[in-house]
């Protein structure tokens, strides 16, 4: 089973970092980083199979290509700008990691400004 | 897989063991110098109260001295045994220079002992007890120099042929 | 002749978990790996500084973090790409 890999690999890697970060808490760092990374690499595949699904879902229900793929974009954005600034606060830099959560929600408006245009003009078609 | 293992162990083996002789250095030389003080004061005592020529004094101790140094004294008396037109200073140099390259002397314990053969079986008994006298007074400054660098250096070199053989196991693995 | 190719059938089955199971194997080793160089790097740095070598100790420190990103880097880069094509972010 797949969670019970991935928890081991979580312990195994939580206790060698507790040995580290006392000495070298750089290295420390380092190895939170590839922990996560891993455990990312691994899940994928299933990712992959429900991003799959609801492109599927979308097609039959005939969304526009576009929508569903500026949702995809948007959760890629939340989750890479989480991933880094998680990292940036284990690191003891939660300024950088507030910048980077900043800077996503700016790109993820940004993303959603078209759609948020069709809707006005949807509306303004309706309105008198 | 057991390849890699073998591969690794006499990687790690192999730099422990560079390591452990560069620290040898370090701790057999205090001893070394030690050693030739302690026989350099027993060819005063000979010269002083012997009355023997130079190469019965310095077969005698040959035979009286620690193992270590007692090369040289014997490397000496046989190059003035041959009779081939050496002076004491040149059997004592070719001695020393034999002897030099089997052990843990340094340059400068070389020089020390160089600038004491100059002075060999060429002046009269109280000279050679100064000369001898000069060269323990150097050797004991090189000692205490010594004992100060052993103190650093050799459990350093220990540990970094140890860790430098882990290191490149770990990073090959 | 049904039990020779019941014993391919199953070695076949067996290289397959074998290949699987490697997987795992490798990504436990990456942090094994680090944790090693970790603790290596941290001795060195404490027998250099004992030493009186303290500017050397320092070197080791840097040479070792410098060693442990080179093995990270290609980590990120991995998960970058793999973030890229799967949310369409290109």
């Amino acid at each position: 089973m797949e969670i019970i890999q991935i928890v081991a690999l979580s312990l195994i890697a939580s206790i060698l970092i507790v040995l580290i970060r006392e000495d070298r808490p750089e290295i420390a760092l380092q190895m939170t980083l590839v922990a996560g990374i891993i455990i990312f690499l691994r899940i994928m595949n299933q990712i992959f199979i429900v991003i799959e699904f609801l492109k599927d879902l979308s097609q039959k229900a005939n969304i526009d290509n576009l929508y569903i793929s500026t949702i995809f974009k948007i959760i890629g954005i939340a989750y890479i700008a989480e991933f880094g600034s998680q990292i940036c606060k284990d690191a003891g830099s939660s300024s950088i990691a507030s910048k980077i959560e900043f800077a996503a929600k700016i790109l993820i408006l940004v993303l959603s400004l078209p759609i948020l245009m069709a809707v006005m003009n949807l509306i303004l078609r309706i309105l008198p | 897989m057991w390849l890699k293992m073998i591969g690794g162990t006499t990687v790690v083996i192999s730099c422990s063991i560079i390591g452990f002789i560069i620290a040898d250095n370090f701790k057999y030389r205090p001893k070394i110098l030690r050693d030739l003080q302690v026989a350099l004061s027993m060819l005063e005592t000979e010269i002083n109260y012997g009355h023997s020529t130079l190469p019965e004094a310095l077969r005698s101790i040959s035979r009286k001295c620690e193992k270590d140094v007692a090369e040289l004294f014997v490397l000496t008396t046989n190059n003035l045994a041959v009779r081939n037109g050496f002076t004491a200073c040149e059997a004592w140099e070719k001695a020393l220079n034999k002897f030099y390259n089997n052990s843990y002397i340094t340059k400068n314990d070389y020089e020390i002992l160089i600038a004491f053969g100059k002075y060999l079986g060429f002046t009269d008994k109280k000279d050679q007890i100064k000369n001898i006298r000069l060269t323990i007074d150097n050797l004991k400054q090189q000692e205490i120099m010594a004992l100060e660098e052993k103190q650093k250096n050799e459990k350093l070199w220990k540990y970094l042929g140890i860790l430098s053989g882990l290191m490149i196991f770990l990073l090959l693995y | 002749m049904e039990i020779f190719r019941n014993t391919i059938r199953t070695h076949d089955i067996f290289t397959i978990i074998l290949i699987s199971k490697r997987g795992v194997r490798v990504d436990v080793d990456i942090l094994f790996k680090i944790a090693a160089i970790g603790i290596v790097i941290s001795i060195l740095s404490k027998v250099l500084d004992e030493a009186g070598r303290k500017e050397q100790a320092q070197l080791t420190t840097l040479a070792g973090v410098v060693i442990v990103l080179m093995m990270v880097i290609q980590l990120v880069n991995q998960l970058f790409s793999s973030v890229k094509t799967l949310f369409q972010l290109y």
